[in-house]
């Protein structure tokens, strides 16, 4: 038997190391640990409940707005107020562009190094050890589009900049709505930049990944893990103050092939092998091993992401890949896939705005109160609950997205997607494990918000 | 051929400020300055620690010089933790060999604070050939002992930022805490704008060190105060004032920091020119602050360090507070309109709390 320790893991953000053991040419054990943590739930303890929502948003760069919105939920939920409809649109729109931004970059800046050669230029270079399997030429074009994805990056942070103020960290998202007027300026500052990104995901990100699953059909044989997914829903296509919440992506969850519903109350923290005590970090922790705790859902670890919301949401694509789909090269597809609906859906949304309605209420906090916010980042599904005592923050948890996908064994010892994930890829040089990278970088993981 | 001036390209950094982002105008001069001036790029090193990634993600928003100009053209960017292709005990013997190879010529950008406690433990980037964990401190002490110089990047990597906050159970540090001021340049913001790192980064590599003021801060971009060229300024001036997001009026009221905040966004707008913070209707929250997120807590609610209400706080008693930059900033903002009895009417009749100067001190020490 082998073992190998991996850290630090480039183009993960946030700190990462994984721990393997070898045997026979195959991963039999691995272990995830994110080795990283700021503490940030705590700095929120005794401030103004509505500074939530900006300084979760510093958990982090990459998809501010998904933390945002859960922590405005979760202020609305607790003080009772209603957001315009203009508000609910502008959110949808922030949200998905947030999605379409993280989804490219994912791709192209985190993941097709494992493939193809990159740039010949530094820090690109030196880059992991591979042996190509496209043609020259389309090795090539792929890396001319990864420059040119990040023109799109640049592109939707000036979308997410129309009506968010600015990017990263937007700042027009407050409890209550958004700060920023619809009008038709906007409107079409908005979708030139969006038809722009559109044509790149029709035309350039979609066929990219699958070429690249054409010429490595092998990347859909590892990777799978346990096939437990879990959506918590996002994009309301109605206020749920308002009745039933309906979401664009649904939540729910697929357990051991079946799906079933999701009630945000079951989902618990637990910290057996986490550097904690209850809320308290327990640095010196005896059989600990990660700075992320490890949720569940009545005691089952659940895969979160790109994959799962496309499964959930029953999309034909996805569908049609069967087992594939569990794999190192299915989440990518799923996460094109994603994009392309998503381009469409905020090309309609878009018309929903009503220049010159209102866009916030003023909120009426009261001193006592509780919230959960529910919502999915891009990376997967994101949870705040707030406790309001006094008039100031008592409480307050965040289960981030990687907070699921990286999480370290549970209480009874079961071990979490990525480590499921992980076991049984095959590691046929020890000494260049890129089959087990690509299973790493199959997950739009970010420890920054793991452990935050 | 020679570079371009010194002045002419402060020039052009505040012309740009003005018009559509540092980018548009700097490249074609640079690449002209720069052409066969930089026999060799400058090599730069690039770390992350207790981050969220967000500077680096508004580093990509960089438009002219964008990323690859910027790495073809300007730096030779030999380690990013994001960028970087290769993982594992070779990165951080890249990282190593590529240090050792430019010892005390090299420049080390930060990202992220600087966790201290726990021995260092709440951050650790790499495992070295014994399998112990290396802390992110132990690798920004090497570093930076090696380095020419150092830049905090973000107001977490300067002054601790988010990451520091309190009750900061990981010790976090900016970089002010730990690195000579001689030797450390800080670019703050939550995130900073792309045009303060590239810009910052120009000017090191084409004159050296640019001016800084008391907080490490380079003055080309950090020099004026965000409320001084406010598009909402009118409003203020006239006491009209928002009191619900979506209004047009000041942001004073909902929270704006603005008079504190020393920046140059309400020139230089985010994203290309597209929109900033106080332009889409919310207040600006002070993120380039060395005191920053503490220092503007409550972010909704109206500026404790100084108030208006009332004329009772004279040009004097505001000029009592000099002594920090901050209450520079505001001093001299707000006095005119104080005398002037402008401040302190509201219009629509807001009941407010304070009407004194706050006696803790109006800036960090
Ligand atoms: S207080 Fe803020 S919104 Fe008002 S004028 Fe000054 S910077 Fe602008
Ligand atoms: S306006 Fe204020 S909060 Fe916004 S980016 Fe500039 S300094 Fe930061």
């Amino acid at each position: 038997m082998t073992k190998l320790v991996l850290a630090p893991i480039s183009r993960v953000p946030g700190q990462v190391q994984i721990e393997l053991e070898i045997e026979g040419g195959k991963v039999v054990r691995s272990k995830v640990a994110g080795t990283m943590a700021r503490g940030l739930e705590a700095t929120l303890k005794g401030h103004d409940p509505r500074d939530a929502q900006l300084l979760t948003q510093r958990i982090c760069g990459i998809c501010p707005v998904a933390h945002g919105i859960a922590a405005a939920q979760a202020l609305e939920k607790a003080f009772g107020a209603a957001i315009p409809e203009n508000a609910r649109v502008m959110r949808n729109l922030l949200l998905g562009a947030n999605f379409l931004l993280t989804n490219i970059y994912h791709f192209y800046q985190i993941a097709l190094p494992d493939y193809v050669h990159s740039l010949p230029l530094a820090p690109f270079t030196p880059g992991p050890a591979i042996t190509p399997t496209l043609p020259v030429q389309a090795n090539a074009a792929l890396v001319q589009h990864f420059l040119l994805s990040l023109e799109m990056s640049r592109t939707v942070q000036e979308m997410l900049a129309v009506f968010g103020g600015k990017m990263p960290h937007p700042s027009a998202v407050v409890p209550g709505g958004v700060t920023e007027n619809a009008d038709a300026q906007k409107v079409t500052a908005f979708r030139s930049r969006l038809r722009e990104v559109a044509d790149f995901i029709k035309n350039v990100y979609l066929p990219d990944v699958h070429t690249l699953a054409w010429y490595n059909p092998q990347a859909f044989a590892y990777g799978a893990g346990a096939g437990n997914l879990l959506s918590l829903g996002a994009y309301p296509l109605k206020d749920g103050l308002r009745g039933q919440p309906e979401f664009y992506f649904k939540s729910g969850r697929y357990t051991n092939g079946q799906p079933g519903e999701v009630d945000p109350d079951k989902i618990k923290e637990e910290f057996r092998y986490a550097w904690y005590e209850g809320d308290s970090f327990q640095s010196e922790k005896p059989g600990a091993y990660s700075w992320v705790k490890a949720p569940r859902y009545e005691g089952t670890a659940y895969e979160v992401g790109a994959l799962a919301r496309m499964v959930i949401h029953g999309h034909s694509g996805v569908k049609a890949l069967g087992d594939k789909a569990f794999s190192a090269m299915g989440r990518h597809i799923a996460r094109a896939e994603e994009s392309l609906l998503l381009a469409g859906a905020l090309d309609e949304w878009l018309n929903q705005l009503e220049p010159g309605k209102p866009v916030a209420v003023n909120l009426n906090p009261t001193p006592l109160a509780q919230g959960t916010g529910i919502t999915e980042a891009p990376q997967g599904a994101l949870l705040h609950r707030l406790e309001v005592k006094n008039a100031v923050i008592h409480n307050y948890q965040v289960i981030a997205p990687a907070t699921w996908n990286a999480s370290p064994r549970d209480d009874s010892g079961k071990p979490g997607p990525l480590e499921q994930a992980l076991v049984g890829t095959p590691v046929p040089d020890t000494t260049n494990p890129l089959e087990v990278y690509r299973v790493i970088r199959s997950f739009d993981l970010c420890l920054a918000c793991a452990a935050h | 051929m020679k570079p371009i001036s010194r002045r002419k390209f402060l020039e052009l950094c505040a012309a740009s400020a003005a018009t559509l982002g540092l980018s548009q105008t700097l490249l074609p001069e640079l690449a002209e300055a720069l052409n066969g001036v930089l026999q060799k790029k400058p090599t730069v090193l690039w770390i992350q620690g207790a981050a969220c990634s967000g500077c680096s993600m508004s580093l990509l928003n960089s438009v002219h010089p964008d990323l690859k100009a910027l790495l073809t053209e300007i730096i030779n960017l030999r380690h990013h933790p994001q960028l970087g292709g290769v993982s594992g005990q070779s990165a951080l013997e890249h990282l190593r060999q590529a240090a050792e190879q430019a010892r005390g010529k090299f420049l080390l950008i930060v990202e992220g604070a600087v966790p201290t406690a726990a021995g260092g433990n709440y951050c650790t980037v790499g495992v070295d050939a014994q399998g112990q964990a290396i802390t992110f401190q132990t690798l920004v002490k090497d570093l930076a002992a090696k380095a020419s110089l150092v830049m905090a990047v973000g107001t977490c990597a300067a002054y601790g930022g988010a990451a520091a906050a309190k009750p900061n159970l990981t010790g976090c540090k900016g970089l002010n805490a730990l690195v000579d001021a001689e030797k450390l340049i800080n670019v703050p913001g939550c995130p900073p704008h792309p045009d303060w790192i590239v810009g910052t980064l120009a000017h090191l590599v084409m004159y050296g060190r640019p001016e800084v003021d008391d907080f490490g801060r380079p003055k080309m971009f950090y020099g004026g105060v965000v409320h001084d060229n406010c598009p909402r300024r009118q409003y203020f001036d006239n006491s009209t004032f928002a009191l619900t997001f979506g209004e047009p009026g000041c942001l004073l009221e909902v929270g704006c920091k603005g008079p504190m905040t020393f920046a140059d966004c309400s020139l230089r707008q985010w994203n290309g020119g597209t929109n900033w913070c106080i332009r889409s209707g919310s207040p600006c929250i002070s993120c380039t602050h060395p005191e920053f997120p503490a220092g503007s807590l409550p972010l909704y609610g109206r500026m404790e360090r100084i108030s208006f209400a009332g004329i009772k706080v004279t040009a004097d008693t505001v000029g009592k507070l000099a002594g920090t930059a901050t209450a520079l900033g505001i001093g001299a903002h707000l006095a005119g309109n104080i005398i002037k009895g402008r401040v302190g009417i509201l219009k629509k009749g807001v009941q407010r709390g304070g009407d004194t100067v706050d006696k803790t001190g109006a800036g960090p020490n």
